[in-house]
């Protein structure tokens, strides 16, 4: 337990002072419009493409889910007497 | 306590819930899924270098024009293949045999379409367009040639697939498995074609 509080102490002190400050590229966004555009869109593009395709399947199997109990529903339940 | 005791009586199987789609068709699906994202990914990074180009000169000074139309005749050839492999299905569901043909005529179409893109390439080489020629260049044959791979893996799959069919050893599931790769394959090209060629 000493020992990870330890571990824990040393990682954390050389995560917050080794790393120097990152600065943001000074070229990406003061072109154009076109290319402050083109960053937008394809973050859009990227945010959202992997949410419609899983979303998209999603849909998807609740459509067929529901036919399926639909079809189990509509089946007559077959009765043994003993 | 006894052993008897500790034993739990269960009548008959637990229900399993119903499985909409069989592993191997699942598999292949969450495998486009992920590539689907990789050429997103692609898709991305050439629009935004595109739009950084110096004075909206796209291709870069010096560096050839891609052959738009003569394209336009693989990416129909790619297409039409899609839609036969779709028809083969439907006669696959009839009568199996009957698929082998539509099948072979998908597969051929495929070959056509990633030779001619192999002759393509020879002669941009010989223009000078190279990966390390310019951005332009090295977006080109990262880009297209990711989607040689993957078609040249789907030639080889759905060639072994229309062996199994000629033999009558093709299960549904693994001609589904095919063509959800092949459509992949398909789908994915007019978009690529349009970013990169236009």
């Amino acid at each position: 337990m000493k020992q990870a509080l330890i571990i824990a102490l040393i990682t954390t002190s050389l995560s917050l002072g080794l790393p120097e400050a990152a600065h943001a590229c000074p070229v990406c966004f003061d072109a154009n419009g076109e290319v402050r555009w083109a960053f937008i869109v394809t973050t859009a593009f990227l945010t959202f493409l992997p949410l419609a395709m899983v979303g998209g399947v999603g849909l998807w199997m609740r459509k067929e889910f529901k036919k399926m109990k639909e079809t189990e529903d509509a089946t007559p339940e077959v009765r043994f007497d003993e | 306590m006894s052993a008897k005791s500790d034993t739990i009586d269960m009548p008959g199987r637990p229900a399993r819930s119903p499985k909409l789609l069989p592993n191997g068709v699942m598999g292949m699906v969450i495998a486009v899924f992920t590539e689907t994202m990789l050429f997103a990914g692609f898709i991305s990074a050439h629009e935004i270098v595109r739009s950084q180009s110096i004075a909206e000169m796209w291709p870069p000074y010096g560096q050839p024009r891609l052959p738009f139309g003569a394209t336009a005749l693989n990416t129909g050839a790619l297409l039409l293949s899609g839609i036969v492999l779709f028809a083969a299905h439907r006669l696959f569901l009839k009568d199996s045999q009957r698929a082998v043909t539509p099948t072979l005529i998908a597969l051929l179409l495929g070959t056509f379409f990633v030779s001619a893109q192999g002759m393509e390439w020879i002669a941009l080489i010989g223009e000078g367009l190279t990966v390390t020629s310019s951005t332009y260049g090295s977006f080109f044959y990262v880009i297209i040639g990711a989607h040689a791979i993957h078609a040249i893996g789907a030639i080889l799959a759905l060639a072994w697939a229309w062996f199994r069919l000629r033999s009558g050893r093709l299960t549904s599931t693994e001609f589904v498995t095919v063509q959800v790769f092949w459509y992949f394959v398909v789908l994915v090209w007019p978009f690529l074609y349009l970013q990169v060629y236009l």
